[in-house]
């Protein structure tokens, strides 16, 4: 919760954190000019700016004077002793530098030259306020009445302007200096980086928290199902992202599996949790299918597996009546090794009759899926083997060709991303290996032994039936097929 | 353990966002509070106080008003860009041709410019010396003097002389590093400025005799020469034996009107204001007419007498060298003028 909490707290400051970026590369953006204005005050109509304040912010600068109108204005641009000489003794208004980003600083600086105010002398009588336009020693100037715009750039040495009200009556003029500025946005890509790292990590933190709470809650489940079903020890949470496990269980349990030492694997076994497969060994109502698998089958006398079925029949004789009513048991059971029966088995559970069975001639279906059937095929065909002639050996190969390609086709990414999101439980496909002879230790001769020979024949390790036994689980591929 | 782990993590993304929190307001801060620029001047240097462009102004300022002198034969108007000798002599020479209706004797000052020297001085007076162009007539070049008196005022033509044919200038500095004023007692020169003038009035009055002669190199074209020319040309000339005639030329400095400039190795050159007084007397009864047009035109329609006092106001320029050189003091050009004539 907290961690939730933590993760929409750093998506919000990330998203903040760029959007705050953007704003500074846009909204906030500083202008492209810094204009800056003085209003002198005091005594003079003369403005004199200090060496440097012309190129303060950019060596370009434009300078404009305003004066009431019909009053004439001059500004002159011209080395720094020029113009403190031909201000002379006169009252000037200083202009000393920027004080904020819009105002100019200005020192009055009264007549005399002095910084303090004369004393006791008499003032000058008034007189036409000189004006400094004509001089040979400016280097830029100009003119005009009400208000003069001149431009300038900043040259090496000490340029200062000089800007006059001129005529009776003049007043010192209102000196606005504008410069270009480079306005660069170095918050822009930092905060838009770090306000999406901030948000990639907020986003983190919400699915390892939603992950979390919901294994939290699932492992009681699976609990619980282990508990209904058996309480067997290998139960696995249901309906998690370890769903493609049992596949894989249930593809191994074949290789395990022999036919002519199958012991008793099955000790504590009870029948009760054998239940739901038993009707999948009677899930035999797949041999609807049969007649299709039959002309690959014909010619194929699967003796031996004939002799299993009406074994286990016997042993599931409850599931016996299902069966019952397919007289062409034998070529079913010829079938079996190959084709849909073994594998329609573990699913049979999810119709939990016959008739779910015509749905698995979509039998490309559990191909693809790696569905345990299909591992569970080699394993039969394996067993078969030894007592049926080499054409069988030549068929399974070419069906585990079939799968193989299959199985290519539909690997990749496509694969890695449904076993990444859990949507389908990805079952790695596997190879028939030569399985380890475990089966030794089933006796044939019990029934218990029998039972988990069969069990182990189609895919369902006594040790791990469980698992497999939740109807949910294996019927899951199926039902999206 | 995984309360722990939660712990940590809150701790830790409690960090993150305090952390993320500060960053943004110290980045949006630093944003905000962008620093005050303060004026950084350049240090400041002596350099040429008038760019060659400005220069280029003056002289173009300073020729328009000349051109329109002489147009109107009229001195009016001409005070706003020549002061001193330059137009004293300018006035009179103006005087003359508006008598004569010529203005052939009206010394041509041309508005094109070879170099500059402009003026290092932060005060006022300030001088700057410019070389023109020869002229249309290929008269030799003239050396200009310009002067701005004050601040308030615009550069103005001081005086000229003509360049002596042939003469070697003193190499003056660049115009980018500017001339600097010398000063009229300027103590590091052979001769200061009053004295190098003295010494050549002298000269010119005395000729070879002067006790100053030896210091002068004198050239075959110098105004030195000119005048001892004239004179002999007067005292061969018919009638002055027989009349009995009298013929002197008195040179002298005048006071305060000089302005020099240092040279790049040391020397100046000065240019200053000799007024020279020629009288010419016959015996009783004799009649002296003028010997030029010009002081034909300064006398006007009096009748000749047995005297003639001609007034020049001369401009000269010298260089004088260093202190401790080899080099003797130099006549670079003059501008010799009547500006006054009278036959009492």
């Amino acid at each position: 919760m907290l961690q939730r909490i933590l993760g929409v707290l750093l998506v919000l400051v990330g998203l903040a954190g760029a959007a705050l970026g953007v704003a500074s590369a846009t909204v906030w953006r500083e202008t492209d000019t810094v204009v800056a204005t003085a209003r002198p005050a005091g005594d003079g109509t003369l403005v004199v700016t200090d060496p440097g304040v012309l190129g303060l912010v950019n060596s370009d600068v434009t300078i404009t004077a305003t004066v009431p109108e019909e009053q004439t204005v001059t500004l002159a641009v011209g080395r720094e002793v020029d113009v403190f000489g031909w201000v002379g003794d006169d009252a000037y208004a200083r202009i000393t530098g920027l004080t904020d980003w819009d105002t100019l600083g200005v020192t009055p600086v009264p007549a005399g030259g002095a910084e303090e105010p004369a004393e006791g002398e008499e003032p000058a009588e008034p007189a036409a306020a000189p004006n400094p336009a004509g001089s040979d020693m400016w280097v830029a100037e100009a003119s005009d009445t009400g208000s003069v715009t001149l431009r300038w750039s900043e040259t090496p040495g000490r340029w200062v302007l000089l800007a006059a009200g001129v005529g009776e009556g003049a007043q010192a003029p209102t000196i606005e200096l504008t410069w270009p500025r480079a306005v660069t946005t170095p918050y822009l890509w930092p905060a838009v980086g770090g306000g999406a790292l901030l948000v990639v990590v907020g986003l983190l933190l919400l699915l390892a928290s939603r992950r979390r709470p919901r294994a939290e809650v699932s492992a009681p489940a699976s609990r619980r199902s282990r508990r209904s079903t058996d309480g067997d020890p290998s139960g696995r949470p249901v309906g998690t992202v370890s769903a493609p496990e049992p596949p894989e269980d249930s593809a191994s349990s074949p290789f395990t599996w022999r036919p002519t030492a199958s012991p008793d694997r099955a000790d504590g076994d009870d029948p009760a949790r054998r239940g739901p497969f038993a009707p999948s060994g009677g899930a035999r109502p797949a041999e609807d299918v049969e007649p299709a698998d039959d002309e690959r089958s014909g010619s194929t006398g699967p003796v031996p597996l004939a002799g299993r079925f009406s074994r286990r029949s016997r042993a599931a004789a409850r599931d016996l009546p299902v069966r019952s009513p397919g007289e062409q048991t034998p070529p079913v059971v010829g079938d079996a090794p190959f084709g849909a029966p073994p594998a329609a088995l573990p699913f049979a559970p999810v119709g939990g009759t016959g008739p779910a069975a015509p749905g698995y001639p979509a039998a490309p279906g559990y191909d693809d899926a790696g569905s345990p059937a299909q591992q569970a095929y080699p394993a039969n065909a394996q067993a078969a083997g030894p007592e049926t002639g080499s054409v069988r050996l030549t068929r399974r190969e070419l069906r585990l060709q079939e799968e193989a390609r299959r199985t290519a086709e539909h690997g990749g990414m496509g694969r890695r991303l449904r076993a990444l999101t859990g949507s389908i439980p990805a079952v790695r496909s596997q190879e028939p290996e030569p399985s380890a002879p475990q089966p030794a230790e089933t006796d044939p001769s019990t029934r218990a032994g029998r039972a988990a020979a069969w069990r182990q024949a189609w895919g369902f390790d006594p040790s791990r039936a469980q698992d497999d036994s939740t109807p949910g689980n294996e019927s899951n591929p199926r039902g999206d097929r | 353990m995984k309360r722990e782990a939660t712990a940590r993590t809150r701790t830790t993304g409690r960090r993150l966002a305090a952390a993320t929190a500060v960053a943004a307001a110290a980045a949006l801060l630093a944003g905000c509070a962008q620093e005050l620029p303060t004026p950084q001047p350049e240090a400041a240097v002596v350099g040429p106080k008038l760019s060659e462009d400005q220069e280029a102004k003056v002289i173009s300022a300073v020729d328009t008003v000349l051109s329109t002198s002489v147009e109107k034969r009229s001195a009016k108007g001409l005070s706003s860009r020549m002061t001193g000798p330059a137009l004293e002599i300018r006035t009179s020479q103006l005087k003359v041709a508006a008598i004569r209706k010529k203005d052939d004797l009206i010394t041509e000052v041309p508005g094109d410019y070879q170099r500059i020297m402009p003026p290092t001085a932060d005060t006022w007076p300030r001088t700057g010396y410019s070389i023109t162009q020869l002229t249309e007539d290929l008269d030799t070049a003239r050396l200009v003097a310009f002067e701005q008196a004050d601040a308030r005022q615009p550069y103005k033509m001081w005086g000229w002389v003509q360049l002596l044919p042939e003469t070697t200038l003193p190499a003056f500095a660049d115009k980018e590093i500017g001339s600097d004023a010398v000063a009229a007692d300027d103590a590091s020169l052979a001769a200061n400025p009053v004295d190098a003038l003295k010494q050549y009035a002298d000269v010119l009055t005395h000729g070879d005799k002067s006790k100053f002669a030896k210091g002068f190199e004198i050239s075959d074209t110098d105004l030195l020469k000119r005048v001892q020319q004239d004179a002999a040309n007067l005292r061969k000339g018919e009638g002055f034996e027989d009349s009995d005639a009298k013929y002197t030329m008195k040179f002298a400095h005048r006071d305060g009107d000089l302005r020099a400039v240092r040279t790049a190795d040391g020397g100046a050159v000065v240019m200053g204001v000799l007024t020279a007084q020629e009288l010419l007397t016959a015996e009783k009864g004799a009649e002296v007419s003028p010997l030029t047009e010009t002081q034909a035109a300064l006398i006007g329609d009096k009748d000749p007498t047995n005297t003639l006092r001609v007034g020049y106001t001369d401009l000269v320029a010298l260089y004088v060298p260093a202190k401790g050189s080899d080099e003797k003091i130099r006549p670079l050009g003059y501008q010799h003028t009547a500006t006054s004539a009278a036959n009492k």
